[in-house]
């Protein structure tokens, strides 16, 4: 049979991507299609280079080219950018609102389960009140809960060209949130690749407006989301939050050296239920111990910027739908946010000033780049 | 933490850099192509360099330079190889050492 353009490719949609549920032809994976008499040449663009199901792909597609007649059948893959041109990971899209905020900051812990959520909600509410003006990216795909925090049952609006106007909370707050996509109670189960673009499409594609503070709430841990958070907009600046036992402090200094290893400096930080306060004697006992946060401020050279009370009313706050800082200022707790958010807007002007003259984003054409000596 | 404060080219082609200790140094960019640490040109897990390196042209030249987030920068080069990503910390040893 004659090999031809068209029996290849009709012959390759046999071919499925397992997690896209489409074949790779109609995914645009095959280019560069070359026959030369019954040797056969083409490229596969993967959606990654670290596409875990590559050799399957290649092993397939050679088996049905080699059936059609081929007597030689050459794979060679490339990785695709969203954008031609650019790198893959970078993927800086046309459109993209995040140049509007003055300042990204992550909140992050190592473990999961420490009031990462809590803490990202009061201290916007905190920096909020202090007349900034502030924004919140629940960046936590699995388990959004900012939405409860909030108490926010409305879905933000979803304009023409994709792009999401963020629904304004209590305290003037603008939030995104998975919650606002997704039914509360069904699970969001879906695959690294899967994850990672809707990242983006909520880091580049949410038109946020002026902010002076954008704070990602994280999902805990240190993988494959906090690594596209961190290469799609340049972070400020990082909060990590723990408490107070070791195996949590663990958990949290790994935070710490993946922010090292991304480049991104830490603010500080904070040590939730760091103590119990006694609704009824009113004395704080320290149920973890004391001084864990202390420990790992020492060893990494990062401080702690607040210690948490663990209190009762405070946890209802969340639960009602309205963080503890407005909600009940008086309280230690509202009174330890303050002075975190207070902390954490002072030591982000210092890295400010410090990383003067650093290249922040870039994006330049080799051709046009001004020529000079070493 | 090294990061640049300028970008910019020589007279003979290379990739050069102004870091934020003061110094400065440049790449010839093949020598870069052939340093690729994607997931492409050397095996995530055994760390072995797939990278054919008589594949890469002699000629290549570099496109574009990008930042990814506040730590590596992406580079795309004329062979439409673009899945790299440069932690600054690399490119500073490259810029001291080619």
């Amino acid at each position: 049979m004659q090999l031809n353009e068209q029996t290849i490719m009709t012959a390759l949609q046999a071919v499925q991507d397992p997690d896209l549920h489409k074949n790779i032809v109609e995914l645009n994976f095959v280019q560069n299609l070359k026959i030369d008499g019954d040797k056969v040449s083409f490229d596969l663009k993967l959606t990654t280079p670290a596409c875990p199901i590559r050799d399957k792909f290649k092993d397939q597609c050679i088996t049905i080219v080699k059936s059609l007649g081929a007597s030689e059948v050459n794979v060679t893959f490339t990785a695709q950018g969203r954008v031609e041109n650019s790198n893959t990971a970078a993927q800086a899209p046309k459109v993209s609102y995040i140049g509007d905020v003055a300042h990204v900051v992550a909140v992050a812990s190592g473990k999961g389960g420490v009031g990462k959520s809590t803490v990202t909600a009061n201290l916007a509410m905190a920096l909020s009140l202090s007349g900034a003006r502030v924004g919140i990216l629940d960046a936590d795909i699995y388990g959004p809960s900012m939405g409860l925090m909030f108490g926010i049952d409305r879905a933000p609006e979803v304009f023409e060209d994709n792009t999401i106007a963020p629904v304004e909370a209590k305290g003037g707050i603008s939030i995104v949130s998975m919650c606002m996509f997704a039914d509360s109670d069904k699970a969001t189960i879906w695959r690294g690749p899967m994850v990672s673009q809707m990242i983006q499409h909520f880091i580049h594609h949410v038109r946020w407006g002026k902010l002076d503070y954008l704070l990602v709430d994280f999902p805990p841990g240190t993988g494959d989301i906090q690594l596209t958070l961190t290469q799609n907009c340049p972070m400020a600046g990082a909060v990590v939050v723990t408490t107070p036992q070791e195996v949590a402090l663990a958990d949290c200094r790994k935070g710490l050296a993946m922010f090292d290893s991304v480049g991104v400096p830490v603010v500080g930080v904070v040590e939730n239920m760091s103590y119990f306060i006694c609704d009824q004697c009113g004395k704080a006992h320290h149920i973890f111990r004391e001084g864990g946060g202390d420990r790992i401020a020492k060893s990494w050279g990062v401080p702690v910027i607040a210690k948490v009370p663990l209190e009762p009313a405070v946890a209802d706050c969340g639960d009602q739908g309205t963080p503890a800082v407005l909600r009940d200022p008086n309280s230690e707790s509202a009174k330890a946010f303050m002075q975190a958010a207070d902390a954490m807007v002072r030591t982000l002007s210092v890295f400010k000033t410090e990383g003067d003259g650093v290249l922040k984003t870039f994006n330049y054409e080799f051709a046009e780049l001004p020529e000079e000596d070493v | 933490m090294i990061q640049p404060k300028k970008v910019f080219r020589t007279k003979d082609g290379r990739l050069g850099f102004e870091w934020n200790d003061g110094s400065r140094g440049a790449c010839a960019i093949r020598d870069l192509r052939l340093a690729c640490p994607c997931a492409l040109c050397v095996d995530e897990h055994t760390g072995e360099k797939l990278l054919d390196e008589s594949s890469v042209p002699q000629d290549i030249t570099l496109v574009k330079v990008q930042s990814i987030g506040r730590y590596a920068a992406g580079l795309t080069f004329s062979d439409g190889h673009n899945s790299g990503i440069y932690p600054y910390e690399k490119l500073y040893n490259l810029t001291k050492t080619k």
